[in-house]
């Protein structure tokens, strides 16, 4: 038995080896620049919503709010490339762990009030929060530059190599996308991943048997919100303007969306959810005009046949 | 100034009221938001539009046309968007529930066109004049509509077979299911009832600014749904107060501290509301799980 399933584990694995060497190579083989900054756009909504799967689908924490940091890890981006060290590139670099810690600490600012709360509160709380940001992206004008956004954002480089466009920023999402992953798999499969299912399915019996429910959970939301900063990160020096309408209630909708229709608290749930939302838009582009109402009708249609998801189980 | 403040706050703070008590009553029942809440309320202004610009109907006539409309989209999205998913995931009605706000507004988007239209003025917009704050006609009949219609909601809750039954409904299913209810019939109602306060309240918005859009249920629902759970979620004279008081603060920060942040405000006021008193001002149960 047991080399049996050791057999089909290592089968997978090259499975999924293989997949993620296709995935390398596509924009280098499909040359269509437009499919490539599609892939581009994926890779970060699969780093978005992977992230807000933790809160969502591990630890059971309806987020309405996930925007906001995805917000704040592109103006602190911005800022730090633009203001900070302008001119080098290491101001892209620097970004990072700025952006990083400013998502977390955010992230422990939202939880530490708002997770004594249940359900659909939380969800409302959440919801507030992320506005709150946007309307700090909005007012803050001295920091922010208001409505207006900030402008000319350098593009990533390594040195004196661009890394702004096309295939060569593929290069960089799918890097981040990867160690994002694997980073998430481990955390999933390791005692993190124990303690959110605990508290997923029974918080009272978790908190009996010793997991510390309030710390599970606020390790979910600051590492959610950390992976949202690192995708805005990417996303600011990958279209070089921002503005406060980027990071509004529908973003932290569609990604959300995208976690629900994958799969919520599966590992390729967030992932699937991501490719269908981002491709499937783009195959009613012929009918624009109805396209957000197709989209609308397949949420309602999609939640009636399968309300667990594309690859949940439940 | 001070006067003039709290007419304007009362104003827009009792149609917030009039909207939340459509979710106070759905999630009183339900446990569900209802996100299409607030494109019913939009479907109403429209409704009003079509009937009174374009059909040029008389007033009255119009107002029931608007009610009707809304209403019967209230029955149409729980048909059709909740009732098929009843025992599912919270999360997965909420997801489905989005799904209807985008379905609804972007037809009203393609049935009315995505510019913001003007709506005819039918009260004549005589100023009135108190002690130096001056108001319209219409400004004193939107609180004094959206109070009536709080009182009327709340003795047909009150006092009638259906209303106990929603009562029932919403405070123990199984035990209302056992005793002989249709909670399906009851649940029918309360969309439909909920609907259409929010259709008065869509009128009535869209005569006030006298422009209606496609998207003008967004916010305005998003702002009703805090004001009802700044009210306590569940409560008809919560929603009503909730409203008032969402109303009032915009109003005064927006005169004495600054109008960019009037929209941030709602929601400082409910992170506030959910650390303090979760169950709101007039609620009762603190947590109806989720």
């Amino acid at each position: 038995m047991g080399a049996i399933r050791r057999e089909r584990a290592g089968n997978k694995l090259v499975v999924l080896a293989g997949l993620w060497v296709v995935a390398m190579l596509t924009p280098f083989v499909v040359r269509d620049g437009y499919v490539i900054h599609l892939l581009n756009v994926l890779g970060i909504y699969v780093i978005l919503s992977a992230g807000l799967n933790i809160s969502v689908g591990l630890a059971g924490l309806l987020h309405l709010g996930h925007a906001g940091f995805y917000g704040l890890g592109a103006y602190a981006g911005a800022i730090t490339s633009t203001r900070v060290i302008p001119g080098s590139w290491l101001g892209f670099w620097a970004g990072l762990p700025v952006a990083v810690v400013l998502g977390m600490l955010a992230g422990a600012v939202l939880g530490a009030p708002s997770l004594r709360l249940r359900g659909h509160y939380f969800a409302i709380a959440t919801l507030g929060f992320g506005e709150i940001m946007r309307s700090l992206m909005l007012n803050l004008v001295e920091i922010t530059q208001g409505p207006f956004g900030i402008k000319a954002i350098p593009s990533p480089r390594l040195g004196s190599f661009d890394l702004g466009s096309g295939a060569r920023f593929y290069c960089l999402v799918f890097a981040v996308v990867t160690l994002v992953l694997l980073g998430l798999w481990n955390l999933q499969h390791g005692r993190f991943g124990r303690f959110w299912q605990a508290v997923r399915e029974d918080e009272v019996v978790a908190q009996v048997m010793g997991v510390n429910v309030f710390a599970a959970k606020m390790w979910a939301l600051m590492i959610s919100s950390g992976l949202a900063a690192v995708a805005g990160w990417l996303y600011a020096h990958y279209v070089s303007y921002i503005n406060p309408s980027n990071f509004s209630l529908d973003e932290s909708i569609l990604v959300l969306c995208m976690v629900i229709l994958g799969g919520r608290g599966t590992f390729w749930g967030p992932v699937i959810g991501s490719a269908l939302l981002v491709l499937f838009p783009e195959l009613l582009r012929p009918i624009a005009e109805l396209r957000l109402l197709v989209y609308g009708v397949a949420l309602v249609v999609l939640m009636a046949v399968r309300p667990e998801g594309v690859v949940g189980t439940k | 100034m001070l006067l003039q403040q709290i007419i304007n706050g009362l104003t827009v703070g009792s149609t917030y009221g009039l909207v939340a008590l459509g979710y106070t009553l759905i999630y009183g029942v339900l446990g569900l938001i209802n996100f299409a809440h607030g494109e019913i309320y939009m479907i109403g202004a429209f409704m009003g539009f079509t009937t009174l610009a374009l059909a040029n109907l008389p007033f009255w006539f119009s107002i029931a046309l608007s009610v009707l409309g809304a209403a019967t989209t209230g029955f149409f999205v729980e048909r059709i968007a909740y009732r098929p998913i009843r025992k599912a995931t919270k999360s997965a009605q909420l997801i489905s529930a989005l799904g209807m706000s985008i379905v609804l507004r972007n037809l009203a988007m393609l049935a009315w066109g995505s510019k913001t239209l003007p709506f005819p003025r039918v009260l004549a917009n005589d100023a009135l004049d108190i002690a130096g704050a001056r108001f319209s006609v219409l400004q004193a009949v939107i609180p004094l509509c959206a109070v009536a219609l709080m009182f009327a909601l709340n003795g047909y809750i009150g006092h009638t077979r259906m209303g106990i039954s929603v009562r029932a409904v919403s405070l123990d299913p199984e035990m209302a299911s056992m005793m002989g209810i249709e909670s399906n019939r009851v649940i029918g109602a309360v969309f439909i009832l909920g609907s259409a306060l929010g259709g008065i309240a869509g009128m009535l918005v869209a005569m006030f600014y006298a422009s209606i859009s496609f998207d003008m249920g967004v916010i305005v629902g998003i702002k009703s749904f805090i004001a009802a759970i700044l009210g306590g979620i569940g409560s008809i004279h919560g929603a009503m107060i909730g409203g008032l008081i969402l109303g009032l603060a915009e109003s005064f920060a927006a005169a004495y501290i600054s109008p960019a942040y009037k929209d941030a405000l709602a929601f400082v006021l409910l992170l506030l509301v959910l650390l303090f008193k979760p169950s709101g001002i007039l609620g009762v149960s603190s947590e109806k799980g989720g």
